[in-house]
């Protein structure tokens, strides 16, 4: 029997699919804590669900919505759910296409408080976002 | 079969698991037993050590050389979670090592993709790679 957690993750990156940003709110705590890794333009926490979803807005205007996140596994448990995902996108003549090791950590009403994810090329997403 | 923390391990998680408890008991060839020939390391940061590592020769060495970093019988290291399934196996876990007048205690993640009940690709990722830099750094 699949894991809510799995089932709840699923859901997630369909709702990104479809570009249902609003839906996705719904997701995270009000104080979630976003860790964007390497030295790129985006890299820093982003603190609280609104400078998440900034972020996300940033994200999605720098790759004119080409920005895509593919399912390649999902583990769960009652504290953490991990994404094993193909990120791909575009960005000024530049193709991201990286394999990403993501983790959220779940707080006690099922919603995301933290992430935290590394790539298998940071090199390649560094080169992708740029600098500041 | 995916199974959750404290409702039965699967048995790439009690591997896992067991690995990670001997390399931070002093036995640092401990991965060497899990990783496939061919395997692939991507460790994050911005250090000598951050990057990746091609193959079983080259992977266990970089598990050699962060205990290597550590002062003798410093590291320390508490679970926090692990996911795990017959391909997959995330561990999540509070590493604490000292380097000098250094101190790290951070909650590490270590992802790992299994083929054959080997290890063929891993991910080391710190909370944070700054403070992790500024340690491996020393």
């Amino acid at each position: 029997m699949e894991h809510v957690g799995v089932t709840r993750a699923r859901s997630y990156l369909s709702t990104f699919a479809s570009g249902d940003t609003e839906g996705l709110k719904d997701y995270f705590a009000d104080d979630v804590v976003w860790h964007v890794g390497g030295k790129h333009q985006l890299s820093g926490d982003y603190r609280g669900r609104d400078a998440l979803f900034d972020y996300f807005a940033k994200v999605r205007d720098l790759t004119g919505g080409s920005l895509t996140v593919e399912e390649e596994h999902v583990l769960a448990s009652d504290q953490h759910t991990a994404m094993f995902t193909r990120v791909r996108g575009d960005l000024d003549g530049r193709h991201l296409d990286v394999s990403m090791a993501q983790t959220f950590r779940t707080g006690p009403d099922g919603r995301w408080v933290e992430y935290f994810a590394m790539a298998d090329d940071q090199k390649a997403v560094d080169a992708f976002w740029g600098a500041s | 079969m995916t199974t959750t923390a404290g409702t039965g391990l699967h048995p790439n998680a009690l591997a896992m698991i067991q690995v990670m408890h001997d390399y931070s008991s002093g036995d640092h060839e401990a991965p060497r037993r899990v990783f496939a020939e061919d395997c692939v390391w991507h460790a994050a940061g911005d250090n000598d050590y951050s990057g990746d590592r091609v193959g079983l020769q080259s992977v266990g060495d970089w598990f050699v050389e962060m205990a290597g970093l550590a002062d003798d019988n410093s590291i320390t290291t508490e679970p926090i979670d692990v996911l795990a399934d017959d391909t997959h196996v995330v561990f999540l876990h509070r590493l604490r090592a000292r380097r000098g007048a250094k101190y790290l205690d951070q909650t590490h993640m270590n992802a790992w993709r299994f083929e054959d009940g080997k290890c063929v690709e891993g991910w080391f990722l710190p909370e944070s790679t700054d403070d992790w830099d500024d340690w491996v750094r020393g």
